[in-house]
């Protein structure tokens, strides 16, 4: 199968700036961040090439970013134009397969083996795509072509941006040769420093490593899998979300806007999150049972704990609960950030309890989704995170609700 | 078309980009423009049928 497939991955270049810069004529050619705005505890989410070029990266401080480029303008993110964004650039991608797999909100896998031809060849529906998203947004992308999503992302990141390449089967392993094991998409930081241990960096050397001993070290599943994707193969298939996503896990975090000690403001902040992973949980048919508390202190040191429940829950409440149990009281050190994960789901299943007070929760949550529904998000909320600047700052933060 | 922003008329010459954010029920519908010297953001709620000048 894997030597006929035609898999695109495409990659929107420098995408929250770019954005910025298609709807400011005056931002164009100029270095611009986007992020949490000015402030000395926010980051860059994305750069523009104009401030690439300057030093600036991704995930950088804002503080830092501007002490290095001092002309930098930095945008604060309004997400809901970016999702939108995305969900339009989507819809282009489904004129030309069904097989579309939205891969994050700046990247998406599509399989085009049956709908290439019909376009005049898998370089020309790459050219229409780009066409089409540049004429109507003024964006640009680089998209990968390979037999595999696993080269395809390899290939979109060769020429950027707005590139165009295409990797035929015979020109993997030439490609693959010196490439970093760590470039590959499913090698994270903890797999390599393993694969460092063992003396392989490279994909040539993972490929060329013996399966055996790998199987020895990561199992049989991940053993042959790391052997494969060294020697870039990958019969993974594009698998479309168009009828609902299959979320794994809800997760919410939050950067305080000063280092906390108090731990009843720390519970006011995990409150919130617990509000927004429980209502983002019910307005998609969820029920978790596993829940994550993760603190991370101000000398940047981190604290995560995890508890399974014996029931499936989608209320906040239940998850502040929760997660409130993990919390380590008193605090140990000043707090920095805060995130709370719902996961273990189970979906559109929903019980009558017998329990009376259980029902009647029920009903307050249902009547209270109504009313944000209808008026928008924390039009009704509980009265303790009233205070708290979370609310406020919906741009980033509360995107997903 | 054409706004009045602190007394001083705008004709809207280009829309940069526009984009729609969900605010509960209501669509609100948001256009960044300009005039040529000036950029604006526009917003049209489709249920309170209100435009705003957001930024």
């Amino acid at each position: 199968m894997e030597d006929r497939r035609l898999i695109l991955h495409i990659d929107m270049n420098s995408y929250f700036a770019s954005v910025e810069q298609a709807c400011d004529p005056f931002l164009r050619g100029k270095p611009v961040a986007v992020g949490g705005g000015i402030s000395k505890r926010t980051v860059v989410a994305t750069a523009s090439y104009e401030a690439r070029a300057r030093g600036v990266k991704t995930a950088m401080s804002t503080w830092e970013a501007l002490r290095i480029c001092p002309d930098l303008i930095v945008i604060e993110g309004d997400m809901a134009k970016y999702l939108h964004t995305t969900r339009e650039i989507v819809k282009i991608f489904y004129r030309y397969t069904d097989l579309v797999e939205e891969f994050s909100i700046d990247e998406a896998f599509l399989d085009v083996t049956g709908t290439a031809e019909r376009f005049g060849g898998v370089l020309q529906l790459c050219r229409k795509i780009k066409d089409e998203i540049k004429k109507k947004f003024g964006l640009t992308c680089s998209i990968g072509v390979a037999p595999n999503k696993l080269v395809a992302k390899v290939a979109s990141g060769i020429q950027k941006p707005d590139g165009l390449v295409l990797i035929e089967k015979e020109n993997i392993p030439l490609l693959l040769k010196n490439l970093l094991a760590k470039e590959l998409c499913g090698i994270g930081e903890r797999t390599d420093e393993i694969l460092k241990r063992m003396g392989i960096r490279t994909c040539g050397q993972l490929a060329n490593y013996p399966v055996q001993n790998l199987i020895e070290r990561f199992g049989l599943v991940q053993g042959v899998r790391l052997s494969n994707m060294g020697e870039g193969k990958d019969d993974s298939p594009v698998a479309p979300q168009k009828n609902g996503s299959n979320a794994k896990s809800i997760s919410h975090s939050y950067t305080l806007p000063k280092n906390e000690t108090s731990l009843s403001d720390v519970k006011s902040y995990l409150l919130q999150l617990c509000e927004q992973a429980g209502r983002r949980a019910r307005k998609q048919g969820y029920k978790g049972c596993t829940v994550s508390l993760y603190v991370r202190y101000a000398d940047f040191s981190g604290y995560c704990r995890q508890k399974k429940l014996g029931e499936h829950i989608n209320d906040g409440f239940d998850l502040y609960k929760t997660a409130l149990a993990l919390l380590p009281k008193p605090l140990q050190k000043p707090v920095r950030l805060v995130g709370i994960s719902l996961s273990g789901f189970i979906k559109g299943i929903d019980q009558t309890s017998l329990i009376e007070y259980r029902e009647n929760t029920k009903k307050a949550l249902e009547a209270m989704d109504k009313i944000n529904d209808r008026f928008g998000e924390f039009k009704i909320t509980r009265a303790s995170i009233l205070h708290n600047k979370l609310r406020e700052k919906c741009g980033m933060t509360a995107r997903q609700i | 078309m054409w706004f009045i922003n602190d007394g001083r008329k705008y004709l809207v010459r280009e829309i940069n980009y526009e984009w729609v954010k969900k605010n509960g029920a209501s669509k609100v519908h948001h256009f960044a423009v300009s005039d040529g010297t000036n950029t604006f953001e526009l917003s049209f709620d489709d249920i309170e049928l209100i435009w705003k000048i957001e930024d």
